[in-house]
């Protein structure tokens, strides 16, 4: 069963990057939203199973919307992909609940990785909630 | 100075990814020296004649009420000027950013003039870490001239001629930010001339080609 993957960025070209950075595209339905609010209301409809989220958008910040999803699904797998290299907006989102915050641009052994280990995390969710 | 060679929507968002990291970047180098959180917005990138330059940043700047702005000449294939707007009430706050308090215990020195010199230094910090950033990823290098504190208002005149002709154009790129627990805010424009647009094409297209 495909993977769904939501990625929430206003930039066209970053959706484009990490699209480019995933080598098995196969493995995943891919789902895009170009700010926190539509992003939002996509992952209402689809539930996917990993998100990665951009914390700088109009609309709806990533901040924002990494808590709103968080409240929709407290095991959610959000995973940030941020050009907000601060170290405290790391352990912002952290402790927020993301699962990994990832620089930008991003490259493609990382985004790699943290796809792999969300997908245990999956697995291993799936294994004890059904 | 042609405006039919104009950025397409594809490389505007290109540009806002770029002048994101560059962002990102200063607010990360001002974060470590400040040792405070720096909240940043979405980039805003528009194309204006220089003389547009003028009302477009009072408009921005609308509602902001003791405005203090430092600039900064840089000069590369992307040459512009940065100005550094700092919008706050009270000038000991400012001070308080860089723990310079202390320094009102000196005779010599009133709050406004070290809340100015504390503004030029933070000028330097996040014009350079951002200016430097955009160059990275654009593979350019550029020097900068001394950051000059040029007070509160900004003046269309003061603008070189030789950087933005009359009849052309200029990119401007402006971003807001705030700082944790401070009631200041900030604006960084970066007023960029328009001579080397084919250039910046030419390298917002490879930036692309890295990521496509």
């Amino acid at each position: 069963m495909k993977l769904r993957l939501l990625l929430i960025d206003d930039s066209l070209l970053a959706r484009m990057a990490v699209k480019k950075c995933i080598s098995n595209l196969d493995k995943f339905d891919i789902y895009e939203a170009a700010d926190g609010a539509s992003g939002l209301a996509k992952y209402r409809e689809i539930h996917p199973d990993i998100t990665l989220l951009d914390l700088t958008m109009p609309v709806m910040d990533g901040f924002k919307t990494l808590e709103e999803i968080r409240k929709i699904d407290e095991r959610a797998i959000v995973i940030i992909l941020t050009a907000d290299i601060q170290k405290k907006t790391t352990e912002r989102v952290m402790s927020l609940g993301a699962f990994m915050a990832l620089k930008k641009p991003p490259i493609k052994e990382e985004v790699i990785d943290a796809l792999k280990k969300a997908e245990e995390i999956l697995s291993k969710s799936r294994d004890l909630y059904g | 100075m042609d405006k039919n060679i104009e950025l397409t929507d594809f490389e505007k968002d290109a540009l806002r990814e770029i002048i994101n990291l560059a962002f990102g970047n200063a607010a990360a180098s001002l974060a470590d020296v400040l040792g405070m959180y720096v909240f940043l917005n979405v980039p805003v990138i528009n194309l204006m004649n220089p003389n547009e330059i003028s009302s477009y940043i009072e408009k921005e700047l609308n509602s902001s009420t003791g405005i203090n702005i430092v600039e900064q000449y840089y000069i590369g294939k992307i040459r512009g000027i940065a100005f550094l707007v700092m919008s706050y009430e009270n000038s000991e706050e400012i001070l308080s950013l860089l723990g310079h308090s202390d320094l009102l215990k000196l005779d010599d020195y009133s709050v406004d003039q070290l809340a100015q010199e504390t503004l030029i230094e933070i000028g330097n910090i996040i014009i350079g870490a951002c200016v430097s950033k955009l160059a990275e990823v654009l593979s350019d290098n550029v020097i900068y001239m001394p950051p000059r504190y040029i007070g509160g208002y900004y003046s269309p005149e003061k603008v070189s001629d030789e950087l933005f002709k009359p009849n052309s154009y200029v990119i401007m790129l402006k971003t807001v930010f705030h700082f944790e627990s401070k009631d200041v805010n900030g604006f960084l424009f970066l007023v960029n001339s328009y001579d080397s647009i084919n250039w910046l094409k030419d390298s917002i297209g490879l930036f692309i080609s890295n990521y496509v």
